[in-house]
């Protein structure tokens, strides 16, 4: 026989699946809670583990460019909301900035272990006076005389006016997009003149602002003129017509020495690559 | 009354220790007041010790109402200095000195005086400073006796001369010439001028340093980046001892057992200091983003060297016992290459406050910051030896 469903059984199971609605969306609500949480902790770490790489000279490594750019994903996914997201970003990139930390001191190690086994190896002394070779200028073909704005810093060769000085930012070697850009427009100019003289050489020079310690200028505007040297190769002049030399900041073209003068504009232009036409 | 009342306190102590002292660690400290007194036969004598003093900053000389009042005579052959405390009757030194050399006279009872004065063991006078100049347009080496005045030309450059250094024994100096397509090393001897070269004929030499009179630490680049070398002119051996590839300059302390160098291994240069023993490097905790140009004192103790400051370098000295650093010459153009004196007492370096690049001389406390001799051309790297 059926039982009779009254009233109050459906009323309960209402009441049930009231409840149960009611169950579901305060579950929902405190799993939500869980995800709206910035992972503010892991970030730190993560950060933290960047900045204990950096200083120890581990930003050089593959490891280390990883860990940023999981960082900085971390960093958008804030931004979107999704907590969850970011905190699997910052945690990943906390390892790979300690990996990085590890791979470095390894690299130490080996270079320590390296330098304790280097030999010494012989090198002879022998009297000579100083000398200074400064190149008879060659007789370029194809090129115009009023083309020729002057000699190059000490006479090492040819500038010319149609060839671009290429720029650098404060304390750096890397090439701007403006800087590639110049370059390339000198290669074009540089292939037809080397092609037409197969005696000539491109000397790159590097120099730098007054700014900074003579050393470490010699050693940047060796770095300036490499850099531009790369890329000049890479456009597809050859490596042995390519010269380069450092001047650090002992040849400026607009002096400006601190902290008399006091003129980012000055300085902007000493921070040069110059394009010298000479002898091979 | 103040004044009077420390300079009783003065001759008490000086009673008790028989001997004449400021505390030049005082940021009160004053310079001595001296009268020289001589006789027409001491007269070139005196001129030359006032010449000297002058540059030193402990002692001001003036006309009248001395601290102290020096007087200098002939008796048979010597020299004699006396000191008196001002109006004092008794000497509080005497000094006598015998040569036939007047400079050497003069030079010897300089640094007597100072010594005397400050309880320091003072040697510069009767040295020879090496530096530096832009004389004739170009970079080239210039020597004089301390403080003799007269400049003399001691290596000629066919284009320039950017780095140079000075054997402790002054029997050599390594230099660096550019001589049109590398920067290259040579080592003159300084009594016959000879010059002599390495078969390294390639590459980029930096910044020389003599550890002593056969070993120089050299930084060489040799194509990809520069590290730090020792050659050794006896064994005729060139060993590597840096791999940083941005390690533009290095010295050894005293004791032989560190390397202190400047590298752009982090970015801009820092002061780093590497065990020679196990090989271990750690940079220098010194404030600042960019430390440089670092000389070891002749004890080991301290290093004296430039921080970029804004546009400008900043003097500051290091002292490893406390590792704490302190700045001794701020706001003075800017101050750069900084290097002892073999006393251990005053540092060297130049500046560029009156326009061109002079040579200074001060204390380690930045007491004084005295022009040792003035050009309308570029002094800069300047070494007692």
């Amino acid at each position: 026989m059926m039982k009779d469903v009254s009233l109050s059984d459906v009323a309960f199971s209402k009441k049930s699946w009231f409840l149960f609605f009611v169950f579901l969306f305060i579950f929902s609500f405190s799993l939500s809670n869980c995800a709206k949480k910035i992972p503010q902790a892991e970030l730190d770490a993560a950060k933290q583990a960047l900045e204990r790489a950096k200083s120890v000279g581990a930003d050089k490594l593959e490891e280390y460019k990883t860990a940023e750019k999981y960082y900085n994903d971390a960093q958008s996914l804030v931004k979107e909301k999704k907590y969850d997201e970011a905190k699997t970003k910052a945690i990943v990139s906390k390892e790979f900035a300690e990996l990085a930390i590890k791979r470095w001191q390894e690299e130490l190690e080996r270079r320590r272990k390296e330098e304790a086994q280097a030999p010494k190896e012989k090198v002879e002394i022998q009297e000579e006076e100083l000398t200074y070779g400064k190149p008879e200028l060659p007789v370029l073909k194809g090129i115009n005389p009023n083309d020729i704005e002057g000699t190059s810093t000490l006479g090492r060769g040819y500038i010319l006016k149609q060839l671009r000085k290429i720029y650098f930012d404060f304390d750096s070697y890397s090439l701007t997009d403006k800087a590639k850009s110049d370059i390339e427009y000198n290669v074009g100019i540089l292939k037809k003149i080397l092609e037409e003289n197969p005696n000539v050489s491109v000397l790159i020079e590097g120099h730098c602002d007054e700014r900074g310690s003579n050393e470490y200028n010699l050693e940047l505007g060796w770095k300036r003129a490499q850099a531009i040297k790369r890329y000049v190769e890479l456009l597809g002049i050859p490596e042995d017509r390519i010269q380069t030399v450092s001047f650090g900041e002992e040849f400026p073209e607009d002096p400006c020495p601190p902290p008399q003068c006091n003129d980012e504009s000055k300085w902007s232009k000493n921070r040069r690559g110059v394009f010298v036409i000479t002898v091979k | 009354m103040l004044k009077v009342f420390f300079l009783l306190l003065g001759i008490i102590s000086l009673e008790q220790e028989e001997k004449l002292i400021i505390d030049i660690t005082s940021p009160k400290y004053k310079p001595v007041k001296v009268i020289l007194e001589s006789s027409k036969d001491t007269s070139s004598i005196s001129e030359m010790i006032k010449r000297n003093l002058k540059v030193i900053g402990y002692v001001e000389l003036v006309e009248s109402s001395p601290d102290v009042l020096l007087s200098l005579s002939k008796e048979g052959d010597f020299f004699v200095l006396k000191g008196f405390f001002g109006k004092g009757k008794d000497p509080i030194f005497i000094l006598r000195a015998k040569s036939e050399s007047p400079t050497a006279i003069a030079d010897a009872l300089s640094n007597q005086i100072i010594s005397k004065i400050t309880g320091l063991k003072v040697d510069i006078f009767g040295r020879k400073l090496f530096f530096l100049s832009n004389e004739e347009g170009k970079k080239e080496i210039y020597s004089m006796d301390f403080l003799s005045g007269k400049r003399e030309k001691f290596i000629q450059a066919k284009s320039f001369i950017p780095f140079f250094s000075v054997s402790p024994d002054a029997s050599k100096i390594a230099l660096v010439h550019f001589n049109g397509k590398e920067y290259s090393l040579y080592i003159a001897d300084s009594s016959t001028k000879k010059l002599y070269t390495t078969s390294i004929k390639f590459g980029m030499f930096l910044s020389p340093y003599f550890s002593d009179n056969d070993n120089l630490i050299i930084p060489w680049n040799d194509g990809k980046g520069a590290n730090i070398y020792v050659l050794n002119l006896k064994e005729k051996s060139f060993k590597k001892i840096t791999s940083g590839n941005s390690d533009v300059m290095g010295k050894i302390t005293p004791d032989g057992k560190s390397l202190i160098f400047v590298s752009g291994r982090l970015g801009l240069p820092q002061i780093f200091v590497k065990d020679l023993k196990n090989g271990r490097e750690s940079v220098l905790p010194l404030s600042g983003n960019y430390n440089t140009s670092p000389d070891i004192s002749p004890d080991g103790k301290k290093i004296v060297f430039s921080k970029l400051e804004g546009n400008r370098f900043s003097i500051y000295i290091y002292d490893f016992d406390r590792s704490e650093e302190r700045p001794i010459i701020t706001n003075f153009g800017s101050a750069e290459n900084p290097t002892w004196t073999p006393d251990g007492n005053f540092i060297i370096f130049s500046s560029n406050i009156d326009g061109d690049y002079d040579l200074y001389i001060t204390d380690q406390y930045g007491n004084f910051k005295n022009k040792i001799f003035d050009t309308q051309k570029d002094e800069t790297m300047g070494f007692l030896k």
